[in-house]
């Protein structure tokens, strides 16, 4: 006769990453790091806005990126062009950022002068919101491209969020979207805070800035 | 989309426990998952099953029990669960974060997210 028996595993597979993640946290912590991980739709504009954000920031704080993708090289590209540090993370076939993925982008970086980290995630609202990353703030950035049902799709990501931006609202006519529904939208499904923006045409971006500023270390 | 990598990780898991226990077979997996995951249940089972193939649990019988949702508020410290509104021009369900108290939306999630091996059924 076998012998039947069951055992208590009581394993929480997310155990691994918290344990980075909050690492990470303590590390950025005694460096005086600010972090954001910039989550969102493919194409919403992540590097646009981060971009935005170094040459308004970038004269006054010492600001590093991490640019994860699938292939990281063309986003890295973007963001050197604007004299910041970036640690480029090529996540392959994984749909996400996770915390060893980081850790692994600071291993072999000098961070002492870092003020501001940004952390672009791969665009994606379902897995990156499973991982935490060791971050002060989590955005997520959508656009009126995706149409104005993408946030009532994705509630979890944006409950999760600390900032919404609803980006490209210059044309959401064109597209037949309405900005004002996916922003009210963000606010339904539990994020505090959402923005209209317009990378092309300017509007919200001072917002965007200052939610920026507000969340930095003092 | 993550379902692949977390199936890894939990036969990684379940293979590891069944060593310590010198175990010849395991029958039986008991995982509990969170609602608020962005977890497919049935594409996790599916791949859970995919990687023990060839394994001591390539027979287990895979069992998942969802975890609801629960949101705790800042402002009262009240604890509610998160409510599950359907949308009929959706056809979705949109999760209701509010505090139930006092209606704040000013909450964060305290259940909902687990990704948890409970318990294995082995033979010896
Ligand atoms: N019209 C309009 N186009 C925009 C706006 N913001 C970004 N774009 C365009 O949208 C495209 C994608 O922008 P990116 O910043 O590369 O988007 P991303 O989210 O980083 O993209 P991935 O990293 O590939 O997921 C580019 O062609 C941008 O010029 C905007 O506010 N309005
Ligand atoms: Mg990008
Ligand atoms: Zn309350």
């Amino acid at each position: 006769m076998h012998k039947v028996s069951d055992v208590k595993v009581e394993q929480d597979i997310m155990r691994i990453n918290r344990k980075i993640a909050s690492e990470n946290r303590s590390f950025f912590e005694k460096n005086g790091i600010t972090v954001f991980n910039i989550m969102g739709a493919i194409g919403s504009g992540k590097t646009c806005l981060i971009e935005h954000a170094i040459e308004e920031l970038k004269d006054s704080y010492s600001i590093a990126v991490i640019a994860g993708d699938v292939i990281a090289q063309y986003d890295s590209d973007r963001f050197a062009s604007h004299g910041v540090k970036v640690l480029p993370v090529s996540t392959g076939k994984e749909c996400h950022l996770d915390a060893h993925f980081v850790e692994h982008a600071l291993e072999h970086t000098d961070v002492k002068d870092i003020d501001i980290l940004f952390i672009e995630n791969v665009g994606n609202l379902i897995c990156p919101s499973d991982f935490d990353l060791g971050e002060d703030a989590r955005v997520v950035i959508v656009s009126v491209s995706e149409g104005d049902d993408i946030v009532l799709k994705h509630p979890v990501i944006f409950k999760l969020s600390d900032l919404t931006v609803v980006n490209k609202v210059d044309i959401a006519e064109h597209v037949g979207a309405s900005a004002e529904k996916m922003v009210a939208d963000a606010i339904t499904c539990g994020c505090t805070r959402a923005i209209p923006t317009s990378c092309r045409k300017g509007e919200g971006l001072e917002e965007w800035v200052s939610f920026i500023r507000e969340t930095l270390r003092t | 989309m993550h379902e692949i990598s977390v199936a890894q990780t939990i036969v990684n898991e379940i293979l590891a426990e069944a060593e310590r226990q010198s175990a010849a077979k395991v029958t039986r997996v008991v995982l509990e998952l969170g609602k608020l995951t962005m977890l497919n249940f049935d594409q996790v089972s599916f791949w859970v099953s995919a990687f023990l193939e060839g394994t001591v649990g390539e027979d287990a019988e895979i069992s998942i029990t969802p975890v609801d949702g629960s949101v705790e508020c800042r402002e009262c410290k009240a604890i509610s669960d998160v409510l599950v509104e359907d949308d009929p021009t959706l056809h979705y369900s949109v999760p209701q974060f509010t505090c139930e108290r006092c209606g704040s939306h000013n909450t964060f999630i305290c259940k909902g997210r687990e990704m948890v091996i409970k318990t294995i059924r082995i033979e010896r």
